[in-house]
């Protein structure tokens, strides 16, 4: 059974501290088996480590993810500009993994409560309210549905630092697929693709590449209201090619360019557009950290505009 | 004729379950539905419907299992619907015999669409000797190609992997599959020969092949064409 990864992660017979850490931050976002999940856990690993401890009371409060980071993650370090090694993967990894699960509890409680709203309201509800709150349901399921695609790709980039998954792959292929998605999803979201004339081929994990180009165009989409085509132009280099995501928006704020990929911010509660910009770019970064890539954000003079690399040998 | 298509949804999430009869009733098809995979097996062998929505999460059997057995003794046409978005498994499931696979949550056009191509592939009926989409119009019998009018010039190879993606339009087709059917039983597992040739057809009938309106690449599991608006 592999269906809904939400059982297999919640799943309480992990092994390695991290991997619990993990388990705990999800049970903190499950909400009502939250206290007996999280004591379980307890139990069986009587508190080892002090951080451990305090993390498990945590769980049970209500702020508990973001309680949960501050608890676990002490002052970031300085990105580094090297690709960043397998250590800070991991870290990344079980942070992303505290942010989801507790960013699906806010599209999550919309669903139901409008769901409810409408249904307590059936008799006396107007036909616009009711359209207005399943509008909201509409909505909400497809933020959740963001969100939610985004967990296969923690695991698989834990396989990718074993070297599974990279495959040579034809860019085009996987540009084609990822803008037909987009166009599926928001029939009016207009994506401009450019790619070098000659066939290139790059080694890489292909649904995770996907992912990384899904998450920016669905964050081009939200930043630029959508009016203007997004561009995808990829150009082919020496050691690496280069794929630049431009949108004709309205650019990013000065002050938060510099800690667009920084996982520190999740735990800021001032950041306050996270709600719906936290985990894509992290999760971004992550993957091509682990394609030992380098990801760069900017702002040019009609928009901004997100820049990736890959490496053309594989490690 | 005017019986109604008969689809049967093994399926056992009864919120899947309404959600797919209500869309499907409305399209105008009769559904009947089984909870489990043995009562599935059992319907399909009395009710001989004209098309199967399979889901892979069942209480009683693994919907592959479903499948294999299935396909021991009957050719009807197979969509599977699964949350699972794995290219392994649709890549399994297609190679046991499904005709198709649409991943959940879906859009209800996708799903409609997926059993429009199942059921017009399956009536035992000859594809139809003319492909046309758009600009694009492949004369099966002739051999040739036209885009915009203009005829152009395919390698053997090429032409035989079209017309194969054509005479299946809408469906998708594993990379075992075509490597199979173009290249026999021989042929090895990898995949860079066929997909280089692809790139290359692309580069003929494909304005931007990297936002192809004929050829779409379902990464990991194969590709598909752009449905035959001629049949």
């Amino acid at each position: 059974m592999h269906n809904k990864p939400l059982h297999s992660l919640q799943h309480p017979d992990h092994s390695n501290q991290h991997r619990l850490f993990a388990a705990l931050g999800i049970a903190a976002a499950a909400g009502a088996v939250t206290g007996a999940l999280a004591s379980r856990l307890i139990n069986r690993k009587p508190s080892q480590n002090p951080l451990f401890a305090a993390l498990g009371t945590a769980a049970s409060g209500s702020a508990a993810g973001v309680l949960a980071s501050r608890l676990i993650y002490q002052k970031p370090k300085k990105a580094a500009p090297k690709p960043i090694e397998e250590e800070d993967l991991e870290k990344i990894r079980d942070s992303l993994m505290r942010i989801i699960f507790h960013d699906l509890r806010t599209p999550l409680s919309g669903i139901m409560g409008n769901s409810l709203l409408y249904l307590e309201g059936s008799k006396t509800l107007d036909d616009t309210e009711k359209l207005q709150l399943v509008t909201h349901i509409h909505k909400d399921s497809s933020w959740l549905l963001n969100i939610v695609e985004n967990l296969p790709a923690i695991a698989r980039i834990r396989d990718m630092e074993h070297g599974f998954c990279t495959r040579v792959e034809i860019v085009e292929e996987v540009l084609g697929e990822t803008v037909h998605k987009m166009e599926t999803r928001h029939p009016d979201f207009k994506i401009h693709v450019a790619i070098p004339e000659e066939i290139l081929l790059l080694p890489m994990d292909a649904l995770l590449i996907e992912q990384v180009l899904i998450n920016l165009l669905e964050n081009a989409l939200l930043h630029s209201g959508g009016c203007e085509p997004v561009d995808i132009i990829v150009e082919d280099g020496e050691d690496f090619a280069t794929f630049i995501v431009r949108d004709y928006g309205q650019g990013i704020p000065e002050n938060m360019l510099g800690h667009l990929f920084d996982s520190s911010r999740l735990a800021d509660e001032t950041w306050d557009s996270r709600k719906k910009t936290g985990i894509g770019l992290l999760i971004c970064k992550a993957v091509i950290s682990a394609h030992r890539g380098t990801i760069t954000a900017r702002n040019h003079s009609l928009g901004a505009e997100f820049i990736f690399t890959l490496p053309k040998k594989a490690r | 004729m005017n019986a109604k298509v008969h689809i049967l949804l093994i399926e056992d999430e009864k919120s899947s379950c309404s959600y797919i009869t209500a869309l499907l009733g409305k399209t105008g098809y009769h559904i009947t539905t089984a909870a489990t995979g043995r009562e599935g097996l059992s319907l399909a062998a009395s009710l001989c419907p004209d098309l199967i929505l399979l889901d892979l999460m069942l209480p009683d059997l693994n919907g592959l299992a479903v499948l294999r057995q299935l396909r021991s003794w009957s050719h009807i046409p197979v969509v599977i619907v699964s949350v699972c978005d794995e290219e392994q498994e649709k890549v399994e499931a297609l190679d046991l015999g499904a005709d198709d696979y649409v991943t959940k949550p879906f859009y209800p056009n996708e799903l409609k669409a997926r059993i429009r191509t199942a059921l017009r592939h399956s009536h035992h009926h000859t594809p139809g000797q003319i492909y046309e989409a758009l600009n694009l119009r492949i004369d099966l019998d002739k051999r040739t190609t036209y885009l915009n009018g203009q005829q152009i010039h395919l390698t053997q190879i090429e032409y035989q992997l079209l017309s194969l993606l054509a005479e299946n339009a809408g469906r998708v087709l594993t990379y075992n599959t075509i490597l199979r059917r173009i290249w026999g039983p021989y042929a090895e597992e990898n995949n860079q020969i066929l997909r280089v040739n692809m790139a290359n057809i692309r580069r003929k009938i494909e304005k931007n092949p990297a936002c192809p309106q004929y050829l779409f690449t379902e990464v990991g599991v194969g590709y598909r064409m752009r449905e035959n608006e001629n049949g």
